[in-house]
């Protein structure tokens, strides 16, 4: 399959998983020119995971850390001002572990993808133009909080 | 009369998700215990009497599957049904499940109503 073809499928994967669990309704951001051009976000949400077997590659998820906040209190229907910073960072690796499986279990519905473990980090920039640089491998979100990224890396 | 589950995670907000979607699906909860981690899930079964596991697949240390395999070898613990809970939902993978025993497989992302529909099938066989 195609890179653009995966990536639509991690589209997929990605509004089921937003729609279901985090009551956020995704669209994709039809130009992300201006996004390149745009500046440096600061204080972001990293989740990242590897997997491997038929489908071997990487996918990593960003979003500014006050998004992120919203999306976990719609998860875990709480107020965004009783989570912690550590529960926000949790539900984001969960929600980066759930796309990623819901991802592979589309490209491969099958056979067995080993994921790893998802990791999390929180990073005080993140230069946008940088990330789309390879527009085919990313995914721009429109989350209605902000905007999400997702960058696909599959190994051959 | 309730039945008393055990949710293992190593995310505590998946726990939270799992319990809460758990209450929502009508099933009846006298107690809910947590563990993050395999090895604190057989820590916790065999201080407990649980009716019930509900646990994620991949977790740091010990997997779900390893923490299956045990249940599932240790004559004091077999009878429990375990319900698997993963991302990975490959036929391969829940094929994997069942053959060790699992009583069941929830793929994330799930909906009350799909985890009541498994809940209320094994209700049936635990009553």
């Amino acid at each position: 399959m195609s890179t653009t073809g995966s990536v639509q499928l991690l589209a997929q994967a990605a509004e089921e998983v937003l729609g279901t669990m985090f009551f956020s309704f995704v669209d994709p951001v039809a130009s992300i020119e201006d996004l390149m051009e745009g500046p440096v976000l600061t204080q972001v949400l990293k989740g990242s995971l590897k997997f491997r077997g038929p489908v071997k590659g990487s996918v990593e998820a960003f979003c500014a850390l006050g998004s992120c906040r919203t999306l976990a209190a719609n998860f875990l229907g709480q107020e965004e001002e009783e989570l912690s910073q550590e529960m926000v960072q949790d539900a984001f690796k969960e929600m980066t572990n759930m796309v990623v499986g819901r991802f592979l279990a589309l490209m491969e519905p099958e056979r067995v993808c080993e994921l790893g473990l998802p990791e999390v980090e929180v990073q005080p920039s993140l230069d946008l133009g940088e990330l789309l640089a390879r527009p085919e491998e990313a995914l721009v979100l429109d989350a209605g909080e902000g905007v999400a990224v997702f960058h696909l890396r599959l190994e051959k | 009369m309730g039945y008393k589950l055990l949710i293992v995670d190593d995310s505590l907000s998946m726990r939270l998700i799992i319990k809460k979607m758990v209450e929502m699906s009508g099933f009846e909860v006298e107690q809910c215990l947590q563990a993050g981690s395999g090895q604190e899930a057989l820590k916790i079964l065999t201080e407990n009497k649980v009716d019930l596991v509900l646990s994620d697949i991949n977790m740091p240390e010990m997997s779900g599957i390893e923490l299956l395999a045990k249940i599932k070898g240790d004559p004091s613990l077999s009878a429990i049904p375990v319900i698997m809970i993963s991302t990975e939902g490959s036929e391969e993978r829940q094929k994997e499940a069942r053959d060790l025993g699992a009583a069941g497989y929830l793929r994330k992302p799930f909906q009350p109503e799909e985890v009541g529909t498994v809940l209320q099938k094994l209700m049936g066989g635990l009553g």
